[in-house]
């Protein structure tokens, strides 16, 4: 089968040649200044020492700083022992639930969907508190019960320990590979499973020698966003590293970006170690999927039949129940009981339970407008960066365009930068550059802020779905006498839809939770709702900062579950 | 004639009568030019400490007094507020008019980076003026100028929390004891290297017992940066002694039933500092009447009440009521107190205290 061939009449042709290049050159221009521009400041700072007030000194005492600040080897070996860890376990067990979900019989499919959706939405550090409470070595309810018990002298669950981090972040990274993985296996044309069990081969062996090598660039993808994703962790490692004397490389950047005054230059000089990891990582993507075809969806015609796994239907069935019960339900009801909690986690003092934390919440004068601008971000940078992502993944997959591997390497580069530190960059980018300076502070520049954080995401998993898609399609279509755009909105947008929905709605999730990207970018009028989290756990009301996150998890909630109507409504049918 | 000369005479006296109940002191005249201009502004930007509590005071209070003035308040602590700040500024954006904080980043980075205007050119109302109602009959300022940072709160910060089940605070009656074999690994503090309560703290210590105490203490305590962890640790008997904790936290925690207590000091004595109690007027301020109608405000006897009724804090005037203050925020007569919130300190606190602090604490 021959390579899905890069074809410069896929794209709008009838706007002439010329004009085709003059986009797509426009678009790599834009995605560069857009994401080289705060590397190169964050780079350039990195070598700027002087004090806040003082005359600017340039040097590289920040780098020696940085690379020889004590325990940072040690920090840098735990970070990546802990990201290796979590990611095979939730390629493992998500690679196994998408296959259930999207490629078997089991049933509740949708519900269980969503709850692994929901897990991911699960804001980190209330959750974090929520396992506390469960799995304290000293006061945790699940090590108190079984004390009583009389079965274990010592407690047998200690949350700060090297796998309490990996339990902590397993419900998100499983749920997240779940909500990757799933659409992209939905995709798989049956007839490549019923060949391979004509041959002779069991469900799980299917699995393994047909299914898995046939989505390796959604697996690829989801395990190289996951794994730097796991490398740029801090807040669980924060609350339950930190106090054990496990650290990791974002706790030391955010230790130096805390200090007064923040350290800077050293933090910036160590977050460049992702920029080397994100290098090798999008290298060893490129040259493994490079020379091979991975098209699923052909003009030949989609059978999606499921696979029907006879005896195992129900096992299986419980085993993803159990799962998704334990990684979502859970910590959700422990966050939702913390909201009712005068103090959290304290069940023994006078009179634990309380409303006034709903009350005084409730109350607050600004938040009904944080609320609204939490929306409208949410749904801008959806909305925006839905429609340029697709365009990016579009150039690079379907195009002759000679910048597409540029523009590949580029859309990934955001995630470059830890999240702690690319606030202060994307500020200084938009206050460097004159035709933001009008709408600096508002909504719509905190917009732009996630449509640039988010589009690793976007455009790779875009990207990944749109290799799935033959050029037949396209082809097809034109012979029937379509145009590029009737071919675009007939024929590739509604199999590319529950991708472009899923990325819509990651979109919004990322924009409801983000603290640190928009956290120097606000102002008072543009305060979002994890900003008014933040202010109320940095202002000791620890107990109202979890209402609000209740709040966020109840609105991403309610998104998810717009987006999962209408993406299983087009989803791909046999 | 004699008719024309009465008539002349009560028109007098009736102009003059007039004249002065129109004639109003130059304050007012101001003030209320002030606050015309500042209601066509329509805005006062405000930068303070965060959490709800915070934004209720400052900003809140002073929107219910002045309900044509609307309050852009943003929350966070100098060292997050700062990069902000500063990048603005040097792209030639000017967006705040008031900041209110600690000292250390007031007459740190906004004072060396000539971000501030004196403060009195804002003082309009006799009430502010009159520095008769201040602690010590004057004005206490952060800056060596005595000009820009102005001090409006200061507070002894309790020495030490305590678990109420664990620990009996008679059992200490000076801060050597702290340095007892019994209490290794049983004390828990903030880490004093970074700006915070564990650093303040930190800073009296050295200055009151000496290097040899705290080389000794950082022995025996166990540090946290996390400063609400801290005080669950203590709430929930984890550890039984804290020193260097955040009060507000601590506060938090008895008030909702938790068993911990405070110490406000031993016998060596206490610090004051100014928490987050000074308030700063910007240079270039894009709202400059605004702010002045706001730095009267804050600074006012009704400010200064609303302040300690929020916060609990001790406001530094002294002739409004001091009810609403914490007890453990008063100033104690009798008690010896470092003043931790002049210049002097600021400057000792970031070149021998915090820098000491890293030299014998390694991760």
């Amino acid at each position: 089968m021959a390579k899905s061939e890069t074809i410069g009449r896929s794209f709008p042709w009838s706007f002439g040649l010329h004009w085709q290049g003059l986009f797509m050159s426009l678009l790599l221009l834009v995605v560069a200044f857009l994401v080289l521009t705060p590397l190169v400041l964050m780079i350039f700072n990195s070598f700027q020492l002087a004090r806040p007030g003082e005359q600017v000194v340039y040097g590289i005492e920040g780098w020696r700083k940085a690379f020889t600040s004590p325990g940072i080897l040690g920090a840098m070996v735990n970070t990546f022992t802990l990201a290796v860890t979590r990611q095979v376990i939730a390629l493992v067990i998500g690679v196994l639930l998408a296959w259930l979900l999207a490629r078997t019989d089991i049933p509740m499919k949708g519900t269980l969907e969503l709850f692994f959706w929901l897990s991911f939405f699960l804001p980190p550090l209330p959750i974090t508190m929520g396992w506390i409470l469960l799995l304290d070595p000293k006061y945790g309810l699940l090590n108190q019960a079984l004390s009583s018990l009389g079965l274990f002298r010592d407690s047998l669950f200690n949350i700060y320990s090297f796998w309490g981090i990996v339990w902590v972040h397993l419900s998100g990274t499983i749920g997240i590979k779940v909500m990757l993985l799933t659409p992209a296996f939905r995709n798989l044309d049956a007839a490549l499973e019923e060949s391979s069990r004509i041959a002779g081969a069991g469900a799980l062996s299917t699995l393994v020698r047909i299914v898995v090598p046939v989505m390796m660039p959604a697996v690829l993808v989801t395990t190289i966003l996951g794994l730097i994703r796991s490398l740029e962790a801090f807040e669980i490692e924060l609350v339950l590293g930190v106090p054990v004397g496990l650290h990791v490389y974002s706790t030391k950047i955010h230790e130096l970006v805390t200090w007064e005054p923040p350290q800077f230059p050293p933090a910036m000089a160590l977050s460049t170690l992702f920029l080397l990891i994100l290098l090798l990582m999008v290298a060893l993507q490129r040259l493994y999927i490079g020379k091979r075809v991975y098209t699923t969806v052909t003009g030949r015609g989609f059978s999606t039949r499921p696979t029907a796994l006879g005896r195992w239907r129900y096992p299986a069935f419980g085993l993803a129940l159990v799962a998704a019960v334990g990684i979502t339900l859970i910590p959700t009801v422990l966050l939702i009981l913390g909201t009712f909690m005068k103090l959290f986690g304290f069940f023994n003092i006078p009179e634990p339970w309380t409303l006034d934390n709903w009350r005084q919440a409730l109350r607050d004068p600004v938040l009904v407008r944080s609320l609204w601008n939490t929306i409208a971000i949410g749904l801008g940078s959806g909305a925006v960066g839905v429609l340029f992502y697709s365009l990016i993944a579009y150039v690079i997959v379907k195009s002759r365009f000679a910048g597409r591997a540029l523009l590949d390497f580029l859309s990934w580069l955001p995630w470059s930068i830890p999240g702690i530190l690319l606030g202060v960059a994307l500020l200084w980018t938009f206050l460097q550059t004159k035709i933001f300076i009008p709408i600096y502070g508002t909504i719509y520049l905190l917009t732009i802020a996630m449509v640039i954080k988010s589009m690793p995401f976007g455009a790779q998993l875009i990207k990944s779905v749109v290799l799935q898609l033959g050029d037949e399609l396209e082809e097809a279509s034109r012979i029937c006498g379509g145009g590029w755009w009737t071919t675009y909105r007939r024929v590739i947008f509604p199999l590319l839809l529950p991708a472009l929905i899923t990325v819509a709605l990651v979109g919004f999730i990322s924009a409801a939770r983000d603290i640190s990207t928009v956290v120097l970018l606000g102002t008072g009028r543009s305060r979002t709702l994890s900003l008014l989290m933040l202010d109320f756990a940095a202002g000791a009301e620890f107990e109202k900062a979890t209402v609000v996150a209740v709040m966020i998890v109840a609105l991403v909630v309610a998104a998810a579950l717009i987006a999962r109507a209408l993406g299983g409504q087009i989803s791909v049918k046999g | 004639m004699k008719g024309l000369v009465l008539v002349m005479v009560a028109l007098a006296l009736n102009l003059s009568g007039a004249s002065a109940q129109t004639a109003k002191p130059a304050w007012q005249e101001e003030w209320e030019k002030v606050l015309e201009a500042a209601k066509r502004e329509g805005v006062v930007s405000l930068w303070g400490p965060p959490g709800g509590w915070a934004r209720g005071t400052l900003a809140d209070e002073f929107a219910r007094s002045f309900p044509q003035i609307r309050v852009d308040y943003q929350g966070a602590s100098g060292s997050a507020a700062w990069p902000k700040i500063q990048a603005e500024r040097d792209a030639g954006l000017f967006t705040l008019d008031v900041h209110i904080g600690g000292v250390g980043t007031a007459a740190t980075a906004l004072y060396k980076a000539k971000a501030q205007q004196p403060i009195e050119g804002a003082f309009i109302l006799p009430d502010v003026k009159d520095r008769k109602g201040w602690w010590g009959g004057k004005l206490h300022f952060g800056d060596p100028e005595g000009k820009f940072v102005l001090v409006f709160s200061i507070n002894p910060t309790p020495a030490l929390a305590y678990n109420t089940k664990l620990f009996d605070p008679k059992g200490l009656k000076s801060y050597r004891d702290l340095l007892d074999p019994k209490w290794k690994g049983r004390v828990v503090m903030v880490d004093p290297r970074v700006a915070g309560p564990g650093n303040a703290r930190w800073h009296f210590y050295l200055e009151a017992l000496g290097k040899d105490f705290v080389r000794g203490l950082a022995q025996q305590v166990v540090l946290t940066r996390d400063h609400r962890q801290s005080v669950e640790w203590i709430a929930s008997g984890k550890y039984p002694l804290g020193t260097g904790l955040s009060d507000v936290h601590v506060g938090e925690f008895g008030k909702k039933g938790a068993p911990v207590g405070q110490i406000s000091h031993l016998a060596e004595g206490n610090y004051l500092s100014a928490g987050w109690g000074t308030v700063n007027f910007m240079d270039r301020a894009p709202h400059p009447n605004a702010a002045k109608v706001y730095i009267n405000w804050l600074l006012s006897k009704e400010g200064q009440l609303a302040w300690q009724q929020k916060s609990g804090y001790n406001s530094a005037r002294v002739d409004i009521p001091k009810d609403a203050v914490d007890a453990l925020n008063q100033i104690l007569d009798g008690v010896r107190h470092y003043e931790q919130f002049t210049i002097r300190a600021v400057k000792e606190r970031e070149e021998i205290s915090t820098k000491f602090a890293r030299e014998i604490i390694k991760d």
